[in-house]
């Protein structure tokens, strides 16, 4: 019996198969497409009533390197993106108003700022590596423990630009035919990158089964192995990760930039390994100077045993974060290592737990409470402002940072800064609960979505050079 | 001590068989995070909160309180990770027994009205948190 427990959440891999619902009974909807349920029954169905190849198998890289997407394309990302996005919201579920950090309004004025500076950012990258060929060579470079050229920046800069044509489009400042030229590149530095990253042909893990495997063979390989038994040593384990993931939620303002699970490696014995990442330091953010002295990230590797923990299905999802079924997890962890890249570039190396609590806990903990201080003392519209910068300078970052052109592009294009016409969303965000209820509710509602599709017949060409 | 007493049900974060109590304190404002990090008994105290954000009961949750209590939220937020990680058993999206006030407000989120009633039913008042259900944890008056 226990031997098919520990079974269970393996025949998720099969072809098919299925999936389990995490959240039974919710369905999402958008025009023209039926109720999707989530997982991986919502992939095959929602794959079943796309237009194009773009999601239906591994790409190639001819696919990747075509210098633009075709209407049906964007339209396809359009709506596979939007219920990619719907499914893991599903999972996180509403966390609710934060006490501390104004989220709900940086977000909002984040995703209006990146729809309407990232297209030049992402231009001007591509053009410095030669091309779609470079940009995908670029997210190959992620493929190391401890990188921000990970998946969920990647995801974010596809996903954060449909969002931000999005607010605009719910503002009414915006049409779905406008801005097709920087939708198109948006979208291919996105995929171009994903490509690269994932090395699997596929964009995204929903439509992988919710793999992470975005690891070279090489540190896959060490990482697998570098695992030992925790024993009395359990605790202390999981606590000086939960600590460090605490931390990294402090230096990215209460968002999850801050962490990457990948995975899973699965063992021959069946059970998942998963790499998680924590990012403690980020020089560019003024309210991380308690972090100086800290490794730049902290890797844990976790073993789970299957069987204890009784996992039906193991999800990898975009934005970083594992999910399980149940989703108590934890307790199933029975053996561990601990990795830290001390700065950015540098090589990752392991550490015993117990070297690693005595060094680094206690001013880990001391620096998240730190933090919290700064921000309690910090003004409503600074937190918005600074958490809006979290999002559209943090997502794009490290690619800037990776191409050694970070100050070059802050100064020449004025990174730090909002384009005027995201400066005035900002009054936007309190009236009549824009941020909090109006864009929530709109963003899916299948009959005035914020995620609008290009009307057939508008010219790739497009932009929109005059707000008028 | 009448601890069959169920004030309140939630959606639980970690299992376990013991038991916890402690006397609710309800943070409202990140400077009573920061009074109770300083002043405060958190390892006897069920610290109650709005909403399912980790950063804003961060600090306490490091320094393990007996509990956690959220208005909204869910185990699978990372305030449910984390909490199952530091080892701190909490209750989420908790539902009053008879309670005298709707949850949802005409714009169908969480009103202040209903966090405002919550808070007052529980703040100050000792509890036992009874997580030994996979799912369902119990809010049960201890005096």
């Amino acid at each position: 019996m226990q031997t098919t427990i520990a079974a269970e959440y393996l025949k998720r891999y099969r072809p098919e198969d299925d999936g389990v619902r995490f959240m039974p009974g919710l369905e999402f909807n958008l025009a023209g497409l039926p109720p999707l349920p989530d997982g991986i029954l919502g992939d095959k169905v929602l794959r079943q009533n796309l237009r194009t190849a773009l999601f239906k198998g591994p790409l190639t890289e001819s696919t990747i390197l075509a210098p633009q997407h075709s209407i049906d394309e964007l339209n396809d990302i359009m709506q596979y993106f939007p219920w990619n996005f719907w499914d893991q919201l599903v999972l996180r579920a509403t966390e609710g108003v934060s006490g501390l950090i104004p989220r709900q309004e940086y977000e909002l004025l984040s995703f209006a700022n990146a729809w309407l500076r990232w297209p030049e950012f992402m231009l001007d990258m591509q053009h410095r590596v030669g091309g779609l060929e470079g940009v995908v060579e670029l997210g190959r470079r992620g493929r190391v423990p401890g990188s921000k050229i990970n998946m969920l920046h990647i995801w974010c800069l596809g996903i954060c630009s449909l969002l931000g044509r999005g607010v605009f489009l719910i503002l009414g400042q915006e049409k779905p035919s406008e801005h097709v030229a920087e939708l198109n590149t948006a979208m291919k530095f996105w995929e171009a990158l994903a490509y690269g990253h994932r090395a699997d042909g596929y964009l995204l893990g929903s439509q992988d089964r919710y793999t992470q495997r975005n690891l070279d063979e090489q540190w896959a390989t060490r990482l697998v192995g570098s695992v030992d038994s925790l024993d009395n040593g359990a605790s202390d384990f999981r606590s000086l990760m939960a600590a460090a993931e605490l931390l990294a939620f402090y230096v990215h303002f209460d968002c999850r930039l801050g962490m990457m699970d990948l995975g899973p490696y699965i063992l021959d014995n069946g059970n998942p390994v998963i790499v998680r990442n924590a990012f403690l330091r980020e020089e560019v953010y003024p309210w991380a100077e308690p972090c100086d002295g800290l490794p730049y990230a902290m890797t844990f590797v976790l073993e789970i045993d299957a069987e204890r923990a009784a996992i039906e299905e193991l999800r990898c999802i975009d934005i970083g974060t594992l999910m399980t079924k149940p989703y108590d997890y934890v307790s199933g962890i029975v053996k561990g290592s601990v990795w830290v890249r001390d700065e950015w570039n540098s090589e990752p190396r392991q550490v015993s737990v117990g070297e690693a609590r005595t060094l680094w806990y206690e001013q880990i903990s001391d620096a998240s409470l730190r933090i919290f201080n700064i921000f309690a003392r910090t003004p409503r519209r600074h937190l918005i402002e600074q958490g809006a910068f979290v999002y559209c300078v943090g997502m794009i970052y490290p690619f800037l940072r990776e191409l050694g052109i970070y100050d070059e592009i802050r100064d020449e294009y004025r990174l730090w800064d909002f384009d005027e016409r995201v400066s005035r969303v900002y009054y936007e965000l309190d009236r009549n609960q824009f941020a909090r209820v109006t864009v929530p509710t709109k963003l899916f509602d299948p009959k005035d979505s914020a995620f609008a599709l290009v009307p057939e017949g508008a010219g790739l060409w497009r932009s929109k050079y005059a707000y008028v | 001590m009448s601890e069959d007493r169920v004030i309140g049900t939630g959606l639980n974060v970690i299992c376990a068989a013991e038991r916890s109590e402690g006397v609710v304190r309800y943070l409202k404002k990140p400077s009573d995070v920061i009074n109770l990090v300083r002043d405060g008994d958190i390892g006897n105290t069920v610290v109650l909160a709005r909403a399912g954000t980790v950063t804003f009961v961060g600090p306490v949750l490091s320094r393990k309180p007996a509990g956690i209590i959220t208005i909204e939220g869910a185990p699978q937020s990372h305030l449910g990770i984390l909490a199952r990680e530091f080892g701190v058993r909490a209750v989420m999206s908790i539902e009053l027994a008879d309670s005298a006030v709707e949850r949802k407000g005409p714009d169908g989120v969480t009103s202040e009205a209903y966090v405002d009633y919550a808070a007052g039913e529980l703040d100050g008042k000792r509890v036992v948190l009874d997580c030994s259900d996979a799912d369902r944890g119990v809010i049960l008056a201890a005096d």
